[in-house]
Parts: structure tokens; sequence; C-alpha cells
């Protein structure tokens, strides 16, 4: 949860922001830009796919400013922005994923030289296995702690699919990283 | 599941994808450019679209111009106003403006149409004494 005086802070430049104040939505990105980038990238396992499903949704958020009445956080309205874009990309990507494995076209796998960068590609390996929807309730539960009500409305589904998107999700990760989990 | 959950946690946590600070301010700078070249295209397109129009309104107003100038003006030069405007001008000075003040091909030209006769007829006793005398001078 924020802390009143952050949601005053947010409250204040999202108002000044609304009124053309070209500064106050800078420091909103700023203040969002490292949650969405990270959402983004988990769903989508490519930098510069996520930088730019960050870009349109800083872009529609702004955009759409004026619509925005303030229910919610400004982060929360960006974040669900950001989830539905990343949703439909990914479905798009898995879909050359697809035919470049069928082809033989498929890349061969990154060598990463630190540790970090071992496990963090294990880990992006094994969400590469979920379908967009799983791995956008996955990612928004891990990532940005949410509960079962806030994915759904995020998604825009029932609280019931998101619960059965996540169970299947882990059941999926289970299976790809119980030997990494033993070592 | 619980402990896998736990273990998931933990590599989660410690493979977070960060951005740089360069990353971010360049991101900020790319969404602001872009931003203006929308705005510049959106404003191209307000300015091209406002052009059209015009241009629209101009070639509609145009016909109807052309639309006016045959109708109304046959009517604003009626007989009537040229009879207004000459009717206290006197013969002479309509000549000498008709014929650029050369007005001897013009009396000619009247004096051919004219019959003699008729003429000598609407003149008074008086006048054609006169007439005949000057004519008598002359010769």
């Amino acid at each position: 949860m924020k802390e009143p005086d952050s949601q005053n802070e947010e409250a204040q430049l999202v108002h000044k922001a609304k009124q053309g104040d070209k500064e106050a939505f800078d420091a909103l990105m700023l203040m969002t830009q490292d949650y969405v980038f990270r959402l983004a990238y988990r769903m989508l396992d490519n930098k510069d796919d996520a930088l730019d499903v960050m870009q349109e949704a800083f872009y529609r958020a702004y955009r759409s400013l004026k619509s925005f009445r303030g229910d919610s956080s400004f982060r929360y309205w960006v974040e669900t922005i950001a989830t539905r874009l990343c949703i439909a990309r990914y479905r798009k990507k898995r879909i050359f994923v697809r035919i470049e494995e069928i082809v033989g076209l498929g890349k061969e796998p990154e060598q990463d030289n630190l540790d970090s960068e071992k496990e963090s590609r294990i880990l992006q390996d094994a969400l590469g296995t979920l379908t967009p929807r799983e791995r956008a309730a996955l990612v928004l539960q891990m990532e940005g702690g949410k509960s079962i009500k806030e994915i759904a409305n995020t998604m825009g589904v029932a609280e019931g699919t998101v619960k059965a998107l996540i169970h299947r999700a882990k059941e999926k990760l289970y299976k790809k990283l119980r030997k990494y989990f033993k070592r | 599941m619980t402990n896998f959950d736990e273990k998931l946690k933990e590599l989660w946590d410690a493979t977070k994808p960060k951005l740089s600070d360069v990353e971010k301010a360049a991101l900020r700078a790319r969404f602001w450019a872009k931003m203006k070249a929308k705005r510049s295209r959106l404003f191209a397109y307000a300015i091209a679209t406002a052009a059209v129009v015009v241009l629209a309104l101009v070639a509609t107003l145009n016909i109807e111009f052309h639309k006016n100038d045959e109708i109304i003006l046959p009517v604003e030069i009626s007989e009537y106003d040229l009879y207004e405007d000459f009717a206290y001008v006197s013969a002479d000075t309509l000549l000498l403006e008709l014929v650029e003040e050369e007005p001897d091909e013009v009396i000619e030209l009247v004096a051919e149409q004219v019959d003699d006769a008729e003429l000598l007829s609407m003149l008074t006793p008086d006048e054609r004494e006169e007439i005949l005398s000057m004519l008598e001078n002359s010769l």
C-alpha cells in the first residue's frame, strides 16, 4: 500500500498534469516507470518490447488523462493499460516464436556470464511456457503484490478465472523449475 | 507448493529487471519527442484540413458571385435609369460626348437620314426665313 503523503503527491501531480503541466506528467512517469518496466519485461521477456509497451502505455495515459477520475492510483491506471498491451503483444509474439520453432529458426539460448543473469534466464524461460493470460496474472501477483480481486479488475476477468490462471501458471513453473530448486 | 512459492519469490526478487538512470531519462525524452512529433502531425493535418475547407468555401462563393452577376447586372442598368441620367443633359453635350468633340460626322449622318421637306414643315415661318437668309449669305 502506498503512504498517504505519496498518494497526495500523486493526486496533486495528476491534477497539474490534467491542466497541461508537462513537468507534472514527467514526474508521474518517473514515479511509475520502474514498476511498469518490470511488469512489461516479465511479461514480454524482451527489453525493447518492454520499453515500447511502456511508451505506448504512457502515451495512452497522457492522451486520456482528462478522463482519469482518480478513483484508483495513477500507477494502477497505467499498470492496467500496460498489462492489456502486454497480453496483446505477447499473443502475437508467441505465434511468431512457435512458427520459428516449427521451421527451426529459433534463437539459441543466450550465454549468460553472471549467475544473476543465468538465474534470470532460467526464470524467464520458465515464464515463456505460460499463456499470455497466465503470465500476466502471475506477474501482477508476484511483481505488484496484487490481490486476486485487483488482478481481476486489471485484466478485466472474473476472480475465479484469475485463481485458475495463477494455479495453472504455478504448476507449469513448478515442472520447469523443480530441478533448479533441488540443486 | 508453499515451499515452492517461497523459492519462486526468492528467485523472482533476485532477478528483478532494472533500468539505468540513463535509460530512464532516454525513455522520457523519447516519450516527449514522440508527443511533439504527434502534435506537429496533428497541427499540419489541422492546417491542411482548414485550407481545404477555405478553398471549398471560396470555390462555392465564387460560383455564387457569378450567379449573382448574371442575375443582377441587367436589372441594375435599366432603361429607366438611363432615361433619368440623360434627361437633364443638353443635346449638344450628349452629342459631344458621343462623338468625342467631332460632331461633323454625326451631323452629316443625321442629315442623311432626315427628310428635308418634313424638317422644313416643322419650322415656324420666321425660322424658315432665317435659314433661307443664312443659306443665301453662305452661297
